[in-house]
């Protein structure tokens, strides 16, 4: 099946103060429809970058994309002038961000904020027309008593309440992807699992393909077909969801998933860890980003940052050992 | 003297709300609603609940940053609720708290080697030279370079603030460490090098911890026991070994199931989804403050509070308020057969 997103070299680059800081630095995949992809990282990995450049939400003028594409059913998101690109955002592509208290319009109805993509990309609809699909959208997400909630503002709403709100407005014009962006970070267990199983079953309901991004790989694991690991703007493994966890192939990914705690690990005894912490953009060394923190790093990992060679038919690393360490586990 | 270093004694936080044209008292926030454990010198007890249950407001109390409005706290065998001003200054030596968040935590304006100084200094510990040497075999201690005592807290990233932090806390040999939320605003490779650190101080200075987070696995990771916390009280309490094989009420059961694992290949069917939101401290429910989500729930659940008592057929010291553990337990049991 071809790919309805296609990510190709994207970099972006945010011009401040100091200088230019290239912090997406050549990121591709591809997205089937009824797909999800995790995109994994820490705080200053990119991932979120590369979200924000999709929807071309990138702050301005800052923010800007120095090249590659982002092929949308054969349209290049990134060379599309803002009124079309107002088209495609909240129609064909919608996004759902962490903290649904920001995201939101604090002095603005619940049913004005619902209205209002369907203002903008169905301008034929009539007033009655959005209030019934309101509702039924609302019902959609689990919201009680959706009437009532219509003219009511975010702030009477709690966090997991406001989360199905930002969650419906996304959801409004049957969009063909969700980019969600650490939907349920800023949300308390419990009410996570209730989101995670809400975007599932919408995801299945119709057909949309997802973008999951989030710092958690319980998550990741819990609903994400394919997986992506970013690390200083670029990633450094791609694999399928199954292969990821059983046999991660990046020395990166592998630190990672030893390094959290887990509910059966013997309790007070030492995690592994990796070493020193994410480098900053200014600084990065040549070669392979992660050279300071690797256990595994050799002279020719500092002498050029390797290529995210193909593993198998549907995997990545960026690791010039892949093979020798992969050996070495065995 | 019990043996016991910190006994908290049916601890009750409640705050009011002031409202209205004459400013009078219009309701109560039930924050700590009558908590008791206890802790041993040298073992860490964890406090795990979601947002609002009164996790944070438990340090707080304890460590008297807020006046308890009922209860006692015994540190040592004193009453800390009852202490004056010096003597409470003299006993903080030996408490100190690690907050969660080393942005706030931290005075901008001073020098890291001043920071980490200040516990000598108001406790007018050592002199000038020595004051220095310590601070900076503290900074080498947890991690950081001694080139870090004359720079200040903005250049350090998050990691390295928690660590400043630590040092801090730690300087004055203290018994007991408040850890609330020390690892959750960290990324995941900062924060096991993080909890490694905590461990491994804890195993050379024998400190006991009560360790605040909402995240069960880290609380797991580094607890001896585990006390899970739900609108103000206490529902169950255990060794962290049995409070994660064979929890005995409802909430840790659904808030166990609720964690997501990092292992692709779970069953997801068998995943617990507690309906609604956690309800309002400041109007909790009648009865057991769990039953609106709860999937046993009787009418005697709404007339009658559960108290903390021995869980049956569990482990000693193993607590559950709940008037159905017993059936939890079957229900376990169930689960484990098929």
């Amino acid at each position: 099946m071809a790919p309805i997103l296609e990510v190709k070299d994207l970099r972006v680059r945010f011009d401040t103060e100091a200088g230019p800081v290239r912090v997406v630095r050549g990121v591709d995949f591809e997205l089937e429809k009824g797909k999800t992809l995790g995109i994994v990282g820490e705080s200053g990995s990119g991932k979120s970058v590369t979200s924000l450049a999709i929807m071309r939400l990138l702050p301005r003028p800052s923010g800007v994309i120095e090249g590659g594409s982002v092929s949308l059913d054969g349209t290049d998101l990134t060379k599309l002038a803002p009124s079309e690109m107002r088209r495609f955002r909240g129609n064909r592509v919608s996004m759902v961000f962490q903290e649904p208290m920001t995201a939101l319009n604090p002095v603005q109805t619940i049913r004005r904020q619902l209205g209002e993509s369907y203002v903008l990309h169905h301008p034929s609809m009539t007033p009655g027309d959005i209030e019934t699909a309101s509702i039924n959208l609302l019902e959609e997400v689990g919201i009680p008593a959706p009437e009532k909630r219509l003219d009511e503002y975010p702030h009477q709403l709690s966090g997991g309440m406001r989360q199905r709100v930002m969650i419906a407005i996304a959801l409004a014009c049957r969009p063909d992807i969700l980019i969600a962006d650490e939907p349920t970070t800023a949300l308390d267990v419990t009410i996570q699992a209730q989101i995670l199983s809400l975007i599932k079953r919408l995801q299945k309901e119709h057909g949309m393909a997802v973008i999951f991004i989030t710092h958690d790989l319980g998550v990741i694991a819990e609903v994400c077909d394919e997986v992506i690991v970013m690390y200083a703007g670029r990633v450094v493994e791609r694999r399928p969801v199954n292969d990821l966890f059983k046999k991660p192939r990046h020395p990166y990914t592998k630190g990672l998933l030893e390094s959290i705690p887990r509910l059966d690990t013997e309790p007070k005894t030492m995690l592994p860890t990796i070493e020193g912490m994410v480098p900053d953009f200014s600084s990065l060394p040549e070669g392979c980003s992660f050279q300071n923190r690797c256990p595994h790093c050799v002279e020719d990992c500092k002498a050029a940052m390797p290529e995210l060679d193909r593993l198998d038919e549907i995997g990545f690393s960026r690791c010039i050992r892949t093979e020798e360490l992969h050996e070495e586990i065995r | 003297m019990s043996g016991n270093l910190l006994e908290v004694k049916a601890v009750r936080m409640h705050f009011p709300i002031h409202g209205g044209v004459l400013f009078r008292r219009i309701a109560t926030v039930y924050a700590v609603d009558g908590v008791s454990f206890n802790v041993k010198p040298g073992e860490t007890v964890g406090v795990v609940g979601e947002s609002g249950c009164g996790k944070s407001t438990l340090g707080k109390t304890i460590l008297r940053l807020y006046d308890p409005t009922g209860g006692e706290v015994l540190f040592e065998g004193k009453d800390l609720a009852k202490m004056g001003r010096r003597e409470l200054r003299e006993v903080r030596k030996d408490i100190q708290i690690i907050f969660q968040d080393p942005y706030e935590s931290l005075n901008q304006t001073h020098t890291v080697g001043r920071i980490i100084q200040e516990p000598f200094v108001i406790h007018g510990v050592g002199t000038k030279e020595w004051r220095r040497e310590e601070a900076k075999k503290l900074l080498k201690r947890v991690g950081l370079p001694e080139s870090a005592f004359d720079r200040f807290p903005h250049e350090f990233s998050g990691g390295q603030r928690q660590r400043i932090g630590i040092a801090r806390s730690i300087a004055l040999k203290p018994k007991l460490v408040i850890c609330d939320e020390p690892v959750s605003a960290l990324d995941v490779s900062i924060q096991s090098q993080v909890l490694n650190l905590l461990l491994d101080l804890q195993r050379e200075m024998g400190m006991a911890y009560i360790f605040i987070a909402h995240d069960l696995a880290v609380v797991k990771h580094v607890s001896d026991r585990i006390a899970v916390m739900y609108l103000g009280k206490i529902v169950e309490f255990a060794a962290a070994e049995d409070l994660y094989k064979a929890p005995r009420h409802p909430y840790t059961q659904a808030l166990i199931s609720a964690i997501p694992v990092p292992d692709p290949t779970r069953d997801l069917s068998t995943k617990q989804v507690l309906e609604g939101d956690v309800p309002s401290p400041r109007n909790p429910p009648s009865g057991c403050s769990f039953r609106t989500r709860c999937r046993f729930a009787t009418e005697r659940c709404a007339k009658e509070e559960p108290t903390l008592a021995d869980a049956p057929n569990a482990s000693k010291g193993h607590l559950v308020a709940c008037h159905y553990a017993d059936r939890l337990d079957e229900a376990l049991k169930e689960r484990a057969k098929t």
